[in-house]
């Protein structure tokens, strides 16, 4: 490499790089120039140009952004989720380095298999005083109810991840060890596809091993430990649901890994084994990946509170017919106080040093350790030994005299919950901010699997994170990160992948939990929702806009209508129904907040967010590009949030342009969903909710006959707005009328959206599901919608449209449309009670008390 | 001494129950001093899954399933069991290990039994307190025996609360019933082992049952028993010693054991989830005979 063409350019970017620097740096060395792992990136980088890198590092986040890759911070209810940050600078590790993490990484993982083996089993590490028995007792993470469960094979702990940094002394360090449900493994994988795909010119001469062979030994892993050697186990991903931190990782690789993204509400223990709910019934589960924390898994057993968990599920888990991976109970693993026993622990074990060291460490449950912890307290660093304790990390050097005193309180009196743990500068590496490089702290998170025998195979890269501020030392994704791709420097070009290449769940028939029918039902019943509310109210607020308001007596009886309309199909009482001088006389400020108003129950912002909430819940179900044009609508709910009353003129733009989002997400999601229960679940909301909508409109607007110009008007009003008018112009070729518009709107089997139309295709979609296992009778369901569309099929149209000379009132379309509209939420009530069965459950009541007294 | 317990529970349901899960800890343990000769419990409707095992701390637990709807459940356990006098209270009395000793022994690391180390720490119910600490203080003077020291403080807890159901529940933190100086059974039993182990000292939870005799000259009334809880400490070389501060009494043979744990949470006799929207009414009997 010619140093010195690198020399003059990487200078502008590194400008004031050490400025303030006393720390080791990954990349750099001090004065000294580049490390030779990353000479041949910053040659790439170089030959991009700082100017380019700079877009690219735009384009880099609007992508993960479009592909809705986030962080959902708790407590956060405003906004669901967090956009992800990743830096356009990887972080590359030499194959020196990686040598010896590697190598210490599976011996650690080994140990810490073994100890998790032991302190559910033997637990001779306590009998013979490695580990005090007090450490391990008084940790919520020690799960008496789990003693004695195992895994079969040789690995209790599954998947194991580490946080790593280089130490003052160049060595890589272990910070601390992740040992129930590690994250991150699916934001590496996002990382390095984006990555790839934004700045494929970062990559040049440069072999970075790819990551998908580590996750084929996961899977190989997962089915190694089902129940009974089951070759083809059925494997779900056990989530939280969508307002963990993690969750879109959660969907992420659920979808990538091809198994079934559930919720605990999603899965019952029954008869010993654990089942899915589907919309086919009950499945068998042999494996279950979880992410939630394992004192939440069984509301039984474990936390009482959890509403997470499956009620029994440690019993069918005892029987050993459902394998959870990671165990329940290896959280106690992520016990802060056993960084101070390790040593102890691999010597017991191996008798061996560790490879990688760790953090010093002072657990105060000992007399002699705690005293030192207070002594030293300015210069440790206080941690929990649990890693949900609501203590807050802090390092005793920040604190005022009286915290102090308030911490060292608090240690003596439960000295066993803390430890104290030297405080360590780590090294940093360049991040890109905006115009220069910029030295962040840096940690690694690394990832490693169960292999073959006693082993483990480790992801070759990972999840590297930097502190978001230059100079700060905090490197967490809830105070809000910056990420970064992971090279580990390759000696050679990979040739294949190893491992087997299959994803072995994909030969099993995919199953729909019915929490997923139902999501995947409400996102159409809430699509077409939104879209019709929009496109009536669009057609209304161009008639206000237009017309003025009682300038002529037509205009505004037909404009009066039209209001109450509003109010009718947006559920929004009284409105512009009752009473409503004061609605009518200003109609702007209602439709405005029927709009804008994102607490108004029925208004379009309303119905947009839970929308949005239940695509986000479905989100394993959606396509990138589908994710895209998510993403575009979340835009345009900003921006229609933030319009004034005044200024409702600029909302026509807006609701253009939802309509037209949600048109193409239909579309998208038309095309790109194979026929299975979730299309059909999506599409029989879509259908119900339209001709409910219809109905309502209709029922409004067309059951009162009108002095012949307000006629005229609505039913050119209503054509509009079912996208009618010109196939009626077509097909009728007269002036408009009431016989031709029923006709059209009710019984025509061309137009899409009529309502014979309709329930043709929700007469197909009942029976698919009627018809399931071979039935080829109809269901209760299908029976309903076959009533419906046998009615609609033989409606007198003469005889509905007439109406009562006095009084100008339709009243056999008035009862058409009313029945009509209760029949068809009574299917949706039933297809609810039918295929999302809602289970909720409660404790049993226990005596207040036992009462007794001699 | 030998004893035929019974002991009845019944839940009513108010809308009917699709599924059911019950971990029941019912059956009385077999220990030194007491032999459980037998026990039978009997379900109704027989559930479609009953499995036994043995728990961490050694008690016998009985998961039970209902798969099938139902708007009641009873569950009768019936047991036999042969109790001799607790001879570890005697051996107790005379031994003159000070509580100061116990705790610097516990504090030690490794001298102890690694499965004691446990019962010094907190639980669920039982915290660790400053006023607890402050309330235990008085009893446990420099130099004390072990011994003195517990049962000066079964003393204090008898005579500082008031035995008076209705006013707590099991989740009734401790700290609120030395506020309120009313409880039941087992607010004296949480309530005592927080002072011991705020004073560094192992305690454990114990359930059971007591006889109890009918007033002079009246009949015992059927079901007029209880489900009992109290106290165990463990004093080095001799075991577990029990106390009874609801009572103010040294438990002998008229204490039946069912299990131990760290506190109510590890043996509560039903615990239990229903998949169910209504409410219930319990409602819980038990007959403590003597078989001559």
């Amino acid at each position: 490499m010619d140093n010195q063409l690198q020399t003059h350019s990487i200078r502008s970017l590194t400008d004031g790089y050490f400025s303030h620097a006393s720390v080791l740096d990954e990349c750099f060395r001090f004065n000294e120039g580049a490390k030779e792992s990353w000479k041949q990136l910053l040659t790439n980088i170089e030959n991009l140009g700082v100017d380019e890198l700079k877009i690219r590092q735009q384009e880099l986040q609007k992508l993960l952004q479009e592909n809705g890759v986030t962080y959902n911070v708790y407590g956060d209810t405003n906004e669901l989720n967090r956009p992800w940050l990743l830096d356009s600078v990887p972080l590359v590790i030499s194959a020196v380095d990686w040598r010896i993490i590697e190598r210490g990484m599976k011996q650690r993982a080994y140990v810490l298999n073994k100890i998790l083996n032991d302190l559910y089993g033997e637990r001779t590490l306590l009998k013979n005083g490695i580990i005090p028995p007090e450490l391990i007792y008084s940790h919520p993470g020690f799960l008496r109810p789990c003693d004695k469960i195992k895994l079969p094979g040789q690995h209790q702990l599954t998947l194991y991840s580490a946080d790593l940094s280089r130490g003052p002394d160049d060595k890589v360090w272990v910070i601390k060890d992740r040992a129930q449900a590690p994250s991150g493994m699916g934001y590496a994988l996002e990382n390095r596809s984006a990555l790839n795909r934004i700045v494929p010119e970062l990559f040049q001469h440069h072999h970075v091993p790819k990551l998908g062979g580590f996750f084929n030994n996961m899977m190989q892993a997962l089915i190694q430990i089902a129940p009974q050697g089951k070759e083809n186990p059925r494997i779900v991903l056990l989530t939280p649901g969508p307002r963990n931190e993690t969750y879109f990782e959660h969907a992420y690789l659920a979808s990538y890994l091809g198994i079934t993204l559930v919720q605990g509400e999603d899965l019952i223990m029954r008869d010993s084994f654990v089942w899915i709910k589907t919309v086919d019934g009950l499945e068998k589960v042999d494996v279950i990946v979880r992410r939630v924390d394992d004192t939440f898994c069984d509301p039984l057993e474990l936390r009482e509170d959890s509403q997470l968990g499956i009620p029994g599920l440690l019993q069918a888990v005892r029987k050993g017919n459902v394998a959870v991976a990671n165990p329940l109970g290896s959280s106690i693993l992520e016990n802060t106080g056993l960084m101070a026993f390790m040593h102890g622990a691999f010597k017991h074990f191996l008798n061996e040093e560790p490879i990688i060291p760790m953090i010093a460490t002072w657990w105060c449950g000992q007399k002699k350790e705690m005293d030192y912890v207070i002594d030293h307290i300015d210069s440790l660093v206080i941690k929990s030994t649990q890693r949900l304790s609501g203590f807050k990390t802090v390092m005793g050097s920040h604190l005022s005299r009286s915290q102090k005193e308030e911490l060292i309180r608090r240690i003596k009196f439960e000295p066993y919950k803390y430890v104290g743990q030297e405080e360590v500068q780590f090294s940093t590496s360049p991040v890109f901010p905006k115009e220069k490089l910029e030295p962040r702290f840096t940690v690694l998170r690394s990832y490693l699997v169960a292999g073959k025998d006693e082993g483990y195979e480790m992801m070759r890269g990972g999840l590297t994170r930097c502190s978001p501020e230059k100079g700060s030392f905090l490197v967490s994704n809830q105070d809000g990160g910056i990420s970064k791709d992971t090279w580990v420097e390759a000696t050679f070009k990979e040739t294949t992948l190893s491992g087997k290449q299959s994803a072995p769940d994909m030969k099993r028939k995919a199953v729909l939990p019915s929490r997923a029918a139902e999501n995947l039902f409400w996102v159409g019943r809430y699509t077409q929702r939104v879209i019709r509310t929009s496109r009536f109210i669009r057609i209304v607020l161009r008639n206000l806009t237009q017309t003025g308001f009682s300038n002529n007596e037509n205009d505004s009886e037909s404009l009066r209508v039209l209001l109450k309309t509003v109010t009718h199909i947006t559920d929004t009482y009284p409105g512009f129904v009752e009473d409503a001088d004061e609605e009518l006389s200003n109609p702007l400020l209602e439709i405005h907040q029927l709009i804008c108003n994102p607490e108004r129950a029925g208004s379009i912002l309303f119905t947009l967010n839970n929308l949005l909430k239940a695509m986000y819940a479905a989100r394993d179900r959606w396509t990138v590009d589908s994710w895209r044009i998510i993403d575009e609508i979340e835009n345009v709910k900003r921006r229609i949030a933030a319009v004034e009353p005044e200024g409702i003129r600029h909302v026509f733009t807006l609701l253009d342009q939802l309509t037209a989002g949600l048109l193409s997400f239909t579309e998208m999601t038309r095309s790109s969903m194979y026929r299975s229960d979730g299309r059909t679940m999506y599409r029989t909301g879509q259908l119900i909710e339209e001709m409910l909508m219809e109905l309502a409109q209709f029922k409004s607007m067309l059951t009162h006959q009108r002095e012949e110009s307000v006629e005229f008007q609505l039913l050119e009003s209503v054509l509009l707005s079912n996208q009618n008018l010109s196939s009626y112009r077509s097909v009728y070729r007269t002036t408009l009328n009431i016989v031709p518009t029923i006709d059209l709107l009710f019984l025509n089997s061309q137009n899409p959206t009529s309502i014979f139309s309709q329930l043709e295709g929700l007469l197909e979609y009942s029976r698919s599901l009627a018809h399931k296992d071979g039935n080829t009778n109809d269901n209760e369901i299908s029976k309903l919608v076959f009533e419906c569309y046998s009615q609609v099929r033989l409606m007198n149209i003469e005889v509905l449209a007439k109406a009562d000379e006095e009084t100008g009132s339709r009243e056999e379309l008035d009862k058409f449309c009313e029945q009509l509209q209760r029949q068809i939420s009574v299917i949706s009530a039933k297809l609810s009670s039918t295929y999302f069965s809602h289970t909720t459950y409660s404790h049993q009541n226990t005596k207040e008390g036992f009462q007794f007294e001699v | 001494m030998r004893y035929k317990i019974k002991h009845i529970t019944e839940y009513h349901y108010q809308e009917t129950v699709s599924t059911g899960h019950n971990r029941l800890c019912l059956v009385p343990l077999t220990r030194d001093h007491q032999l459980c000769v037998s026990c039978e419990v009997k379900i109704s409707p027989t559930p479609d899954e009953q499995v036994y095992r043995t728990d961490f701390f050694g008690n016998t637990i009985l998961f039970i399933s209902s798969y099938k709807e139902h708007s009641q459940l009873e569950i009768i356990s019936e047991s036999i069991v042969d109790i001799q006098n607790r001879v570890n209270a005697d051996r107790a009395f005379s031994s003159y290990v000070l509580w100061d000793d116990v705790k610097n022994q516990v504090a030690k690391q490794g001298d102890l039994n690694a499965d004691v180390a446990q019962y010094t720490l907190p639980s669920l119910h039982v915290p660790y307190s400053e006023v607890i600490k402050n309330f235990a203080q008085d009893c446990f003077a420099d130099g004390a025996t072990l011994w003195n020291g517990c049962q000066s403080l079964m003393q204090k807890i008898y005579s500082s609360i008031e035995f008076k159901p209705g006013f707590t529940t099991v989740n009734t933190p401790v700290e609120s019933v030395l506020k309120l100086r009313k409880g039941v059974c087992q607010d004296f039993a949480h309530l005592m082992i927080a002072c011991l182990r705020n004073m560094g000292l192992p305690a454990r939870y114990v359930s059971g049952y007591i006889e109890t005799l009918p007033p002079a000259g009246k009949e015992k009334l059927v079901g007029s028993d209880a489900s009992h809880a109290w106290v165990a400490v463990y004093f080095p070389d001799i075991g577990w010693v029990e106390f009874d501060p609801t009572n103010n009494l040294l438990p002998s043979y008229k204490h039946i054991t069912v299990a131990f744990g760290r506190d109510y949470f590890d043996v509560a006799p039903i615990k239990g989830i229903i998949f169910s929207s209504g409410g219930q009414t319990i409602s819980v009997k038990v007959d403590v005979n003597r078989v001559e």
